[in-house]
């Protein structure tokens, strides 16, 4: 792995292997522990007539070992992260290697062959498996082999003084060399065996981690490519729509002239014709101004310097005030409950009009003569919260997700409104979300709906 | 009295004609130019009662730089007689996004008298020049 390869790629494997390293260390305060209270059990609670001292020198050699370990860890973790990845296989093959050497003494001090701690061995391989490749997994269970094997010999032909622990073994099963054999070829196979199985397993784990490293690459790359094609569709429709603005504002100022009589007396039915095609015109400049507020709610985080703080409560009026008009031609009953405090939100002015005018638009809308129209501001510790309650048509609970969807319309809605683009609330969801904030509905069909918008302090 | 006369300043050519029909069907004499260099030229030489100026022309801000050049506080400004001229903005709608200033608060800012949006309201359109006009008077 070169040096500069990012860390945040070359971590996932090679951390864990690291981290496995460690855990390894850790392992052997437990393994030195260990041997000292079983052997320290067996000689006085037990009677075991263990060779006591060998075995705990052998504990305490280990002890000396992993605190050798422990330093060299933190040292070469200190030099570079890259030379730190390439001494860890090695130092990894040592630590085993040397394991091996103090299992094989503790085998022999405990009775050879016939000794229980010889199934330790089978942890060795796992953990092997586990740290090494493949290869080297094999190479270090053949070592173990050839210690166990030559072990055996020197003790079967006395070069070494077999440690006879009469308490568990009263019958010397040294002089039956065909117990021996069987004895050597089952143990042999299982740490074979073992070293098959475990690298297997940890070969196809490494394997698994790999694929799901590219997945993530993968996904990540296909992330952002489809925020830049977003950004790309919102510039594009932000270019689209002022173009097409301008010349549908000279149509409509013409047309307007025209319907005046200001270009001489026309027939009424070229009146009733002008008033309709204003209609349409005028539906096309509303779609033209919601797409640029929406592709204003998709341009991102806004910049500091465009945000203000803004009283809530002064949004509101300003907002109603402008549609009073609509609000009087219904007869609605108005209630705005304010704080007595100003609630003061840091917001684009401008984004918080439009999310104001689009929510109180909809209540006005979608609210029927004589009906009412309830505005709560509020504040917590941590949120500011706005609330536009009304008594209207209300949303189908099968619409309430698609609401926000760009262009749909409920079907109830377009009954009572024929003209609408359907985005204004796709519009506040998104600059809602520009600003951190979160919107909710609450709608009961025929009953009324309540939209509920919280900003972070 | 002669009738008061008033500059558009616009590029789009169809605009014009929208604002001219109810002008002069209300007495008003309208001269025009389509952009923003032959606009001062114009409101120079004939020291027009009223300038309606569109912002957006072959720039996006093409018409509040005339509006800085018509209202220089520099003593050798050509158009130092034109400071008194009063300004109706022309702006798109959605367009004042952005533009936090009002023509009350910001006049040092934005140093206009009124703004009227786009597509024009003919009512709307005499009322404002109306009262430009007359307080200029």
């Amino acid at each position: 792995m070169s040096p500069d390869t990012p860390v945040s790629e070359r971590t996932l494997v090679e951390e864990e292997l690291i981290e496995r390293v460690f855990w390894f260390i850790t392992l052997r305060w437990i393994t030195v522990a260990g041997i000292c209270t079983t052997s320290l059990i067996a000689y006085f609670i037990l009677n075991i007539g263990l060779p006591l001292i060998p075995i705990l020198i052998i504990a305490a050699c280990i002890l000396l070992f992993n605190f050798v370990c422990i330093t060299y860890h933190h040292y070469i973790k200190c030099i570079s992260y890259s030379q730190y990845i390439k001494s860890h296989q090695r130092f990894a093959n040592l630590q085993i290697f040397t394991d091996w050497i103090a299992l094989v003494l503790l085998v022999h001090y405990t009775g050879g062959i016939e000794s229980p701690v010889i199934f330790y061995f089978i942890f060795h391989v796992i953990i092997a498996a586990i740290l090494l490749s493949g290869k080297a997994c094999y190479l270090q269970t053949s070592f173990a082999v050839l210690l166990i094997i030559s072990l055996s010999i020197l003790e079967y032909v006395n070069i070494i003084p077999h440690v006879q622990i009469k308490e568990l073994f009263p019958n010397i099963i040294y002089d039956n060399s065909l117990y021996l054999l069987s004895a050597l070829f089952f143990c042999i196979t299982s740490l074979y065996v073992s070293a098959y199985l475990a690298t297997s397993i940890a070969n196809q784990i490494m394997k698994r981690e790999k694929e799901i490293i590219i997945l993530k690459d993968n996904i990540t790359d296909a992330y952002q490519a489809l925020g830049k094609k977003d950004r790309e569709k919102s510039e594009f429709t932000y270019k689209v729509t002022h173009e097409l603005r301008a010349p549908l504002s000279a149509i409509q100022s013409l047309l307007k002239s025209i319907e005046e009589g200001y270009a001489g007396e026309i027939s009424e039915k070229a009146k009733e014709l002008i008033l309709r095609s204003e209609k349409r015109t005028g539906f096309l400049l509303s779609l033209v101004k919601d797409l640029l507020d929406l592709v204003t709610g998709k341009t991102g985080k806004p910049r500091e310097r465009d945000s203000k703080s803004v009283d809530i409560n002064e949004a509101v009026k300003r907002t109603l005030h402008l549609m009073q008009e609509k609000v009087k031609a219904k007869n609605i009953k108005l209630t705005v409950n304010t704080t007595e405090q100003p609630v003061c939100l840091n917001i684009i002015p401008d984004d918080l009009d439009i999310i104001l005018t689009n929510l109180i638009d909809n209540a006005v809308k979608y609210t029927q003569k004589d009906g009412a129209i309830t505005i709560n501001n509020y504040s917590t510790d941590d949120k500011i919260m706005i609330e536009v309650s009304d008594t209207g048509i209300g949303v189908h609970k099968d619409d309430v997700n698609k609401i926000f969807d760009e262009f749909y319309r409920a079907s109830n809605a377009k009954a009572v409104e024929l003209d609408g683009t359907g985005l204004g609330l796709t519009i506040v969801k998104n600059l809602v979300k520009r600003h951190g904030g979160n919107i909710d509905v609450n709608s009961e069909l025929g009953k009324g709906t309540t939209v509920t918008v919280s900003f972070p302090v | 009295m002669a009738n008061p006369r008033i500059l558009i300043i616009d590029d789009d050519p169809d605009i014009v004609e929208a604002m001219r029909m109810p002008l002069e069907a209300n007495d008003y004499e309208v001269i025009s130019a389509n952009c923003g260099k032959e606009g001062l030229q114009k409101a120079r030489e004939e020291i027009p009662d009223l300038i309606i100026l569109d912002v957006m022309m072959e720039t996006d801000t093409e018409g509040f730089h005339v509006a800085y050049e018509l209202r220089s506080e520099n003593q050798d400004s050509e158009y130092k007689n034109c400071r008194k001229i009063p300004i109706l903005m022309i702006t798109a709608i959605s367009q004042k996004k952005g533009m936090s200033f009002s023509p009350e608060k910001d006049e040092a800012f934005l140093p206009v008298n009124d703004f009227i949006e786009k597509p024009i309201q003919p009512k709307d359109l005499l009322k404002k020049v109306a009262e430009l006009v007359v307080n200029k008077e």
